[in-house]
């Protein structure tokens, strides 16, 4: 509210004699307001208003003073009123965006929120306010300024951090999420909600050790935060810890047998961990709970067709397909499971069906070409492969499969291109993974005192892989602790000019 | 805030999967299959347990592979011995006391008698696979065997003697290699058999990781690390000289190329050109189909023509191979077994130069919980179409801890020609002994007992092997080919074979290894039907030479030695 001295200045300047007293007024209500004697607080401003009719600022605290007694639709007024007697009042335009967005009126909050922003751009809470409503209603990139705005207004504010974290996320930077949302945790500590969301960010980027660190936290915090216990079981899963993840979830359905999120994912660890006939029965409970529950039909449609149970396979992914038309991973799966059974045409619909839900679905697009081909059908086929290449041009299957249809038609060149830049990228995809292992093992080795044999083990990452930051980085520490100085600088600046982002304690994970 | 992670379920999805039962056995479920198999291992006197690592834990991939078994006839009697590879443990044993590979001798009466010579005996340590063949064309069947070591070469002497022979061939490696499967080839035709070594990780015991890193899982298990993250083995080609010696030709033979963790091998003819060509099973890499270019130098056309990845375009865990003309359009076809959560992989041999994955639409996609090792190609019932057998057991011992459907121990799966290009799972219907489960790993096919149909002898981690012996329907008729080369390699290698019988045409050669790490019958076997006789067998040898024999008796076993049939055109 640093604005509201500026405010009285500008507006309470003349007639002297009633702006004094008006000013008093006001200046005595907000102490008022501030103590909490409410009623107090509004009968001074009233009396302020009627001495100064067209100041904006009686009004402006009129309306905080209703709000403060929960008078929602009475604080409105008020800052209309307040607007009306100055249109440019960037902190009326925030408040009456406030209550309305309390009152449901989310479009026109936002409509307040940025006329707010045009007109005090300093101004923090507009820019919070309009960027956490944008969030909310997953307008990620629309708030995404705002929320940077307010960050930098106000450094400190964990829950603006909190916010533009998870925006950065949901707009594919998942690396400069986790740091905000490091920044969030490190201004607010007991902050439950900025370290699930950390955690859920850390498991996105494949640091599982840090994602169950950031959740047990959020659990620990605030055990009731149900989000917070799925996710961890779920990171858990992921990290291969089937034990405690199924141990996790099953405490969580025990407490809350309601909670079909946490039956999903219970039945999700129990496939990781490839207890499918318990998988299975969280299923089949599931759907008697949920009848009308896509994602419960197709989880049992994925836990069936694992179980070799294709038929039934076939019907719970039908179910899915029925239940929700704009699901495409159902029809997509169906068709999986029809081309497996030796049903091609079945399956070629199928996966039309995903498509047309989703007509960028590259790997539907893929399996269409794959299940064409096997019938025959080479000019459809080479069009869906196409297709799938155009959508997602790194697919190594789906150049290889182009590449042999081409070869079958004659088109040896084409075919020959295709094959190199599918052995290009499958070459990249192992040694990726390849440099993944040599980078963790470098790790453990690390910490385990071989510090040679680590720098060896980073060193194959770096040449596996020279693109990884992680790799330049771990083997920067490593080179450190053994006092080369100069490569270790070198690795360092790359690792940093591959990710500005990552800070060597992203690289620990 | 939705958790459900649809992403990693599609990610499950996207798991090789299969088929439902009722979909697969269009036959009745009660019929009688006219055929069975008896598991007669330990009435035979197979005594001898497979040793092979950690039987609850083990620290390394080099625990987990097993071993391959041979039909050898060794004693050149006409009946099929058997050699069963051994191989050890992380702790070793005591001077003395280490275990040994097995070469048993069959009486003829369906019984077996250890008769290991001295030179196998002396040898002990991390036994692989094993391939038959007479390099030094003696008339006497030699035996290669791998190793993670060194590989040895065993001369057959005579008289039931071996001598180790490897030092002598120049087939000493300069260091430890994980040798599997091998093949004697007679890739340049020059009537010497040629070796061919697969070696699956380039592993340092001293530097690899192990479980207790926590690096590497299996559903949330800390098991033993690989392939994945370890340098693949290179393969190796060493042509024989002819005077007793091998060279290595790999890299001018155009077999050395990047690390690709192979493990099955076979030679086949796959363009029927009449130069043996070689398939690889590489795990977690494409496999490899060398073809033979018929100047000394092979290219490997697997990714080209499309048997080098599964059917969406992903390499799969290679493990054994089986060959043969299952649907008899006149071109050898592959099967290959893999990894459990996907399907084994079925190519029809186009006859153009393509294989047409056939997995799914052949109807053997329908099974995703086995692991699979040792596999083959074998006639039933006789009736002159080809059947599979595969053999399974999971690679790690820790999955006893999962309590998932499919253990350690695994049950064998059998698929049924229908004739139609579909096969029909008849597992459940023999019942055991193919449902017993067992850690299976290394599988020969071969007809021990000359009954005239083919038995498969099976290796199993930490226990005998089992000898499935098969019970063929009676009235359905059979022929066993015992082919001799003489301008050719003795042990004709190569050699292509046709059978005619009115309009029907079956195609079959002589092969060198086969399934998982192991060697095949080096007869050629021939379910007829019902035809007591075959009009014509036609044999194109690997010297070219191209012999008939006509109006053949069946249910004989019938040796055909090169130079003595009709000329019948010359081969390529």
């Amino acid at each position: 509210m640093t604005s509201m001295a500026l405010g009285l200045v500008l507006y309470l300047a003349a007639p002297a004699q009633a702006a004094t007293g008006a000013r008093a007024l006001v200046s005595e209500a907000r102490r008022l307001l501030e103590a909490g004697r409410l009623d107090e607080a509004r009968q001074r401003l009233e009396r302020a208003a009627e001495l100064e009719p067209r100041s904006p600022l009686p009004q402006l605290w009129l309306g905080r003073v209703h709000e403060a007694r929960g008078v929602l639709p009475a604080a409105a007024a008020a800052y209309e009123r307040a607007l009306a007697n100055d249109p440019e009042l960037a902190e009326a335009h925030d408040r009456l965006g406030f209550v309305l967005g309390q009152l449901g009126q989310t479009a026109d909050a936002v409509g307040h929120y940025r006329r707010a922003v045009e007109l005090e751009p300093e101004l923090f809470d507009a820019q919070y306010h309009l960027g956490a409503t944008l969030w909310w209603t997953r307008d990620f990139a629309g708030a995404r300024p705002a929320l940077e705005a307010a960050v930098r207004l106000k450094p400190a504010h964990a829950e603006a951090r909190y916010y533009l974290g998870v925006t950065l996320r949901e707009l594919g930077e998942p690396v400069a999420a986790a740091d905000e949302l490091r920044r969030a945790v490190a201004a607010a500590p007991g902050l439950a909600l900025a370290h699930l969301q950390l955690g859920v960010t850390l498991q996105q980027l494949g640091d599982l050790d840090g994602a169950v660190a950031s959740l047990r936290r959020a659990v620990a915090l605030e055990a009731a935060l149900v989000d917070a216990r799925n996710a961890l079981g779920l990171a858990l899963s992921l990290a291969g810890r089937s034990d405690e993840a199924i141990a996790t979830l099953r405490e969580l359905v025990a407490q809350q047998p309601g909670n079909a999120t946490a039956r999903q994912n219970l039945g999700s660890a129990l496939m990781h961990a490839g207890k499918l006939e318990e998988a299975e029965a969280v299923y089949q409970d599931l759907v008697k709970r949920s009848p009308d529950s896509a994602p419960a039909f197709y989880n049992l449609g994925l836990v069936l067709k694992q179980r070799d149970d294709f038929a039934g396979a076939e019907s719970a992914l039908r179910r899915a397909a029925l239940l929700d038309p704009k699901l495409p991973d159902a029809p997509y799966t169906l068709g999986v499971v029809l081309w497996q059974t030796g049903r091609p045409g079945e399956a070629a619909a199928a996966f039309r069906d995903a498509i047309a839900r989703q007509p960028r679905y590259a790997d539907a697009h893929f399996m269409l070409g794959t299940v064409l081909q096997q019938q025959g059908d080479a000019a459809e086929a080479l069009a869906a492969f196409r297709k799938a290449v155009e959508i997602a041009p790194d697919s190594a299957e789906a150049r290889l499969n182009m590449a042999q249809l081409l070869r079958r038609r004659g088109e040896g060149e084409a075919a020959s291109a295709e094959l190199r830049e599918a052995e290009r990228l499958r070459q990249l995809k192992a040694d990726r993974q390849a440099a993944a292992f040599a980078i963790d093992l470098g790790k453990r080795r690390l910490a385990a005192g071989d510090v040679a044999g680590a720098t060896q083990s980073f060193r194959e990452a770096v040449r596996l892989h020279p693109e990884d930051p992680q790799a330049h980085l771990q083997l920067a520490r490593a080179l450190d602790a053994q006092g080369e100085k100069a490569e270790a600088r070198r690795h360092r600046d790359e690792a940093h000019r591959l990710a500005p982002h990552m800070t060597l304690a992203q690289a620990g994970r | 805030m939705s958790l459900r992670r649809p992403a990693a379920l599609i990610a499950l999805a996207a798991a090789p999967p299969a088929l439902v039962a009722t979909l697969a056995a269009p036959g009745d479920p009660k019929a009688p299959l006219g055929f069975a198999f008896q598991e007669v291992g330990a009435e035979a006197g197979l005594q001898a347990v497979t040793v092979f690592g950690g039987r609850q834990k083990n620290k390394y991939l080099l625990e987990t592979t097993g071993t391959g078994v041979a039909w050898i006839d060794y004693d050149g009697d006409g009946w099929l011995d058997v050699f069963l590879v051994n191989g050890t443990t992380l702790d070793g044993f005591p001077k003395g006391q280490e275990p040994r590979s097995h070469l048993y001798r069959n009486r003829g009466d369906g019984t077996f008698e250890d008769k290991t010579p001295p030179a196998i005996r002396e040898q002990s340590g991390w036994g692989q696979g094993a391939c038959v063949g007479d390099y030094d064309n003696d008339g006497r069947d030699d035996l290669y065997v791998t190793y993670y070591g060194q590989n040895r070469l065993y001369r057959n002497l005579g008289g039931g003697g071996f001598e180790d022979a490897t030092s002598r061939a120049g087939l000493t490696s300069a260091r430890t290699r994980w040798g599997t499967g091998c093949a004697f080839v007679d890739y340049d035709r020059d009537g010497g058999l040629d070796l061919f070594a697969a070696n699956y990780i380039d592993l340092d015991l001293a530097t690899a990781p192990v479980p207790d890193s926590g690096l590497c899982r299996y559903k949330g298990v800390m098991v033993a690390c690989g392939p994945p993250g370890l340098p693949g083995g290179k393969n190796v080609l060493y042509r024989n000289l002819g005077d007793g010696r091998f060279e290595d030709v790999s890299s001018r033979a155009g077999i050395l190329t990047a690390g690709t963790y192979g493990l099955g091998v076979s030679t086949l003819d796959f363009d029927d050109d009449g130069w043996t060509d070689l398939y690889v099973a590489n795990d977690s890499n494409p496999s490899a189909l060398y073809l033979n270019r018929k100047n000394g130098t092979f290219e490997d056309v697997a990714v080209l023509a499309g048997c080098a990845f599964s059917q969406d375009g992903k390499p799969q865990a290679g493990m054994g191979i089986a060959i043969g003309d299952y649907d008899r359009s006149g071109t050898l076809d592959l099967f290959k077994t893999n990894f459990s959560g996907d399907t084994s992989t079925l190519y029809s041999n186009s006859g153009d130069g393509f294989c047409d994955d056939r997995t799914f639409a052949g109807g053997v996609g329908i099974n995703t919980r086995w692991l699979g090792w040792g596999t083959g190609f074998l006639d039933l019932e006789n009736d002159g179409w080809l059947d599979l057998f595969l053999v399974n057991g999971h690679v790690y011992p820790e999955v006893e801890q999962l309590a998932t459907e499919a253990g350690y121990e695994q049950r064998k799966v059998v698929y049924r020609n229908g004739r139609d290009g579909r096969f029909e799972d008849v597992t459940e219907r023999l019942g055991a002994p193919v449902t017993t489960p067992r850690a299976g790993r290394g599988a020969a096919f071969g007809d021990y007992d000359n009954d005239g149909d083919v038995d498969v002898i099976v290796s199993n981690v930490h226990d005998r092997p089992d000898l499935f012996r098969l019970d063929a329907g009676r009235g359905s008729h059979w022929l066993l080919l015992k082919l001799v080369g003489t301008r050719s390699n003795r042990s004709a290698i190569g050699a292509r074979v046709r059978a005619f019988r009115g309009d029907t045409v079956q195609v079959e050669e002589v092969r060198g290894g086969g399934s998982y790490i192991s060697q095949n019958d080096l007869r050629v076997h021939f379910g007829l039907g019902d035809s007591p006789r075959v009009d014509r067998i036609e044999v194109r040898w690997p010297s070219g030479l191209v012999e008939a024999w006509t109006d053949v008796q069946a249910d004989r076993i019938l040796p055909l030695t090169e130079g003595t049939g009709a000329p019948a055109g010359k081969g390529p």
